[in-house]
């Protein structure tokens, strides 16, 4: 490999990040010893979703958020039901959790599966795209795709559709899903979970570049399972909250060259959620057979190296398989149709406020609402995992580079690539669009 | 004539994006002429699921932006996708994805492509949020739309006669 003796300055521009909760462009400088300007530009016009909120029926929220993201529409539907719920004090049936339990495992299959295969492994084999990966390991791809389509079809069975499902309503669902389909499902899970164990065992012997760095690790948890619906907010440094002190504890500040907000622990900083967060903070919540092929795998729960991120994407791919199997057995062993409260009878006498916060692929989302008697939304307030990583995917970008000061410039703009696509910021991130430009002291 | 033997066109855009939706448009108005003699598919570009739909298909076709520099607004293209390559700079609009060029050739890899492929486009520039085609986008769709129905009333026709001596 070529490599640069002499000390030189560096910009690296990443003229478009699509699809990064927006649009997105990277700018770092390196002044040859130290990243003196890192800036993760988030350029899409604000969509005000928040204002589109308000005056809006409760009722509404989980599909109007459903609309914000395409790859995790359910994550969005689970936070703002879980908030309108919580504020109307609305206790949903347990089959109805059981299946948005489901769901949520789906939509978990889905969007890791999409990036672990098209987006993150092309990265680590030096590949340009999925398409030429494709080239060379065809079964490989298509074993990814195979499975991604098993958690496309528990969203659309259980959702309604694939993509921004419609099903999801406050205190249960529109349509409870028809047992056959159901059952179908579950036969369909059975048959590929030994080849989404196979999927993680590929991605382990994968080559990961030397790199770690202390994160502070946020991470819901939940004392019965391994979180997603539900939980408090946990981390490594001991934090340890409730839905309804987020505000109180993680602040938002706008950022000049980013329309998206950047989050940060108050009086502490940076922090990450997302796959190696939950893996690290609940690891005891997995099933023994996920710990156990964790642990052959040579993965402990002390993790702090984003580029295996692929590794626990893969391994919550096997949970997601294990636990939709365990859940939909339960539910085709009752014969019970679950409880679905009617919302007109919850509506307050005073203006209340509900908050929640569940795990979406990409890591912790938070909802927060405030309802006036007819059941209008006056104000609403919503915090998206890729926001919360922002700051650190800066980070991570200034440390990595110094490392890689003798990389020649093809190495140092894919790294740079690679980790930010370590927090699956999201799809289009797929193309590379990295242009380097250098120039010697 | 089975689900699966009628052609599947697939509109793909993003309604809220001006030129973006052009695929939609495409497909809509094909739809509307043909009725059900086609089958509409409405969708953002998801590689993934396109692979997914057009397999066992006899006839797909695909309709989006198209993103030329250098080429006018309006610009119409048609690609035979199994009988020939399609750049991938072209099909290539920046909110859908890894792009249609690249499913194609994904499909290809992974032999997971319907019989017969039609790809079709109009170049755009305009992508900012709104929902009015620009007039020379709108004018080439209309275009676009009578000229793929009767080429696909034809295929229909020809279809149709097969089947029949083949009875």
């Amino acid at each position: 490999m070529p490599k640069n003796n002499s000390k030189r300055t560096r910009t690296i521009k990443v003229d478009y990040l699509a699809r990064v909760e927006g649009e997105g462009a990277l700018y770092l400088h390196y002044d040859g010893e130290k990243v003196s300007n890192v800036q993760l530009k988030i350029f899409e016009p604000p969509r005000f979703f928040e204002a589109l909120l308000r005056g809006r029926h409760c009722s509404e929220a989980a599909d109007i958020t459903a609309r914000i993201c395409g790859i995790c529409p359910v994550a969005y539907q689970m936070s703002a039901v879980h908030a309108v719920e919580a504020a109307l004090a609305i206790d949903i049936d347990p089959t109805v959790r059981t299946l948005r339990r489901v769901l949520y495992c789906g939509e978990w299959i889905e969007s890791h599966l999409l990036h672990i295969y098209m987006l993150h492994a092309p990265d680590f084999l030096g590949f340009h795209d999925v398409v030429a990966m494709a080239k060379q390991f065809p079964d490989i791809v298509a074993r990814g795709l195979r499975l991604k389509k098993i958690g496309n079809d528990i969203v659309n069975t259980i959702g309604g559709r694939e993509i921004h499902p419609i099903n999801v309503r406050v205190g249960g669902f529109y349509k409870i899903p028809d047992k056959i389909k159901l059952k179908a499902l579950l036969e369909t899970l059975s048959a590929a979970l030994d080849a989404a164990i196979e999927s993680v065992c590929w991605s382990a012997t994968l080559e990961f570049p030397d790199y770690e760095r202390p994160y502070e690790m946020l991470a819901l948890g939940h004392g019965d399972e391994y979180a997603m619906n539900e939980g408090r907010l946990r981390s490594n440094f001991g934090l340890d909250i409730a839905a309804d002190q987020f505000e109180d504890t993680i602040e938002e500040e706008h950022i000049e060259y980013s329309s998206a907000l950047h989050a940060r622990i108050k009086g502490r900083g940076a922090y990450i959620v997302g796959p190696i967060a939950r893996f690290n903070m609940n690891y005891t919540m997995l099933p023994k057979s996920v710990q156990m092929l964790a642990e052959n795998l040579g993965m402990q729960p002390t993790e702090s190296n984003p580029f295996k991120s692929i590794i626990i994407r893969g391994l919550e791919v096997v949970f997601a398989f294990e636990e939709a199997i365990r859940l939909l057995k339960q539910v085709l062993a009752s014969d019970q149709l679950p409880r679905m409260p009617n919302l007109d009878d919850f509506l307050p006498s005073t203006p209340v406020l509900g908050c929640a916060m569940t795990e979406a692929p990409r890591g912790t989302l938070y909802h927060r609402y405030e309802i006036d008697t007819q059941g209008l939304i006056t104000s609403a307030n919503i915090v998206p995992p890729t926001a919360q990583n922002q700051k650190s995917i800066e980070q991570d970008l200034a440390d990595l580079v110094p490392q890689l000061d003798q990389a020649d410039d093809q190495l140092l703009q894919h790294r740079c690539e690679q980790a930010i696509r370590n927090y699956d910021p999201c799809i289009s991130c797929s193309a590379h669009f990295l242009k380097i430009h250098k120039r010697s002291l | 004539m089975s689900t699966a033997s009628r052609p599947l066109i697939i509109g793909i855009g993003n309604q809220f994006r001006s030129d973006d939706a052009v695929g939609v448009v495409i497909a809509e108005g094909i739809a509307e002429r043909l009725r059900e003699q086609v089958e509409l598919l409405i969708h953002k570009g998801d590689p993934a699921y396109l692979l997914d739909a057009w397999q066992q298909r006899d006839l797909v076709v695909v309709a989006d932006a198209v993103n030329e520099d250098g080429q006018a607004e309006g610009k119409i293209y048609f690609w035979d996708a199994l009988n020939g390559k399609i750049p991938a700079s072209e099909i290539q609009v920046s909110t859908h994805s890894i792009g249609v060029a690249s499913a194609i050739e994904l499909g290809k890899c992974l032999a997971q492509l319907p019989d017969n492929l039609w790809v079709c486009g109009i170049n755009s520039h305009q992508f900012h949020m709104g929902e009015q085609l620009s007039v020379e986008v709108t004018e080439s769709a209309n275009v676009l739309i009578d000229a793929l129905s009767k080429r696909l009333q034809v295929y229909l026709s020809d279809k149709r006669t097969e089947e029949k001596s083949n009875a």
